[in-house]
């Protein structure tokens, strides 16, 4: 007797019940037909012209907020274009001298010389050019 | 810097422009797709490892719809504009 009543006690199984109802049983789904998928391939390139995937928006501009001066950010492309001149080559006499760099240095620091005077910086723009004449000098001896 | 943008460009569309945070939101939206009561990702596995799991959304959608990898985060883009804008609804499995 004893040994029936241990046969016919009921196995208890570790059956998990999401597993056992399939993958991702539990979790909420997004329940569509084939066709509605289907639909939304063939939307695909319309919706890569579309507006969604450029990355600024595009908003128009009132009249009113313009001369409120709130202007909208609006983007701006921005394009560069080449000009190519065809003609003649121009001679050399009408060229304008090229210039080295210390030479370049030595206008400037005139220059700053000249519309400094009488203020701090007038005394480091004359020694600096005096340094710079001094070498310019030593260069070419 | 302009290489970088350059291949990343090249690499695919731009997801925050589609709305996607992530390129594995793609996946996971398309993983979460009941279509005719025909689940995209069937392996229990293939739901917990990420690789698995966009390896099986690729193959599902290229083999039963011919869509290109490509063009799966536009996919994913348009369902969760659906979603949001509550043309399409969640439901419990």
């Amino acid at each position: 007797m004893a040994s029936e009543a241990l046969v016919q006690k009921p196995v208890v199984r570790n059956i998990q019940a999401p597993l056992a109802k399939g993958a991702g049983a539990g979790h909420p789904a997004i329940e569509l037909s084939a066709e509605a998928i289907l639909e939304y391939v063939t939307g695909i390139e319309r919706f890569k012209k579309g507006p969604h995937h450029q990355t600024f928006e595009r908003r128009p501009i009132k009249a009113g907020a313009a001369l409120a001066g709130n202007i909208p950010d609006i983007p701006i492309k921005k394009f560069t274009v080449k000009l190519e001149v065809h003609g003649p080559e121009i001679p050399a006499e009408y060229q304008p001298p090229i210039k080295t760099n210390t030479e370049t240095r030595l206008q400037t620091l005139r220059m700053i010389a000249l519309l400094s005077k009488g203020t701090k910086l007038y005394k480091d723009t004359v020694n600096a050019l005096e340094e710079e004449q001094l070498l310019t000098q030593g260069a070419a001896a | 810097m302009a290489v970088k943008q350059k291949t990343q460009q090249n690499q695919g569309p731009n997801l925050k422009a589609l709305g996607l945070k992530s390129p594995m939101e793609v996946i996971d939206i398309l993983a979460l797709l009941n279509i005719d009561g025909e689940r995209v990702v069937n392996d229990d596995r293939a739901l917990l490892d990420p690789n698995q799991k966009a390896k099986a959304v690729m193959e599902f959608f290229a083999s039963r719809f011919r869509v290109k990898p490509t063009d799966l985060p536009y996919l994913a883009s348009m369902i969760k504009q659906d979603l949001k804008n509550g043309k399409i609804g969640w439901r419990k499995r």
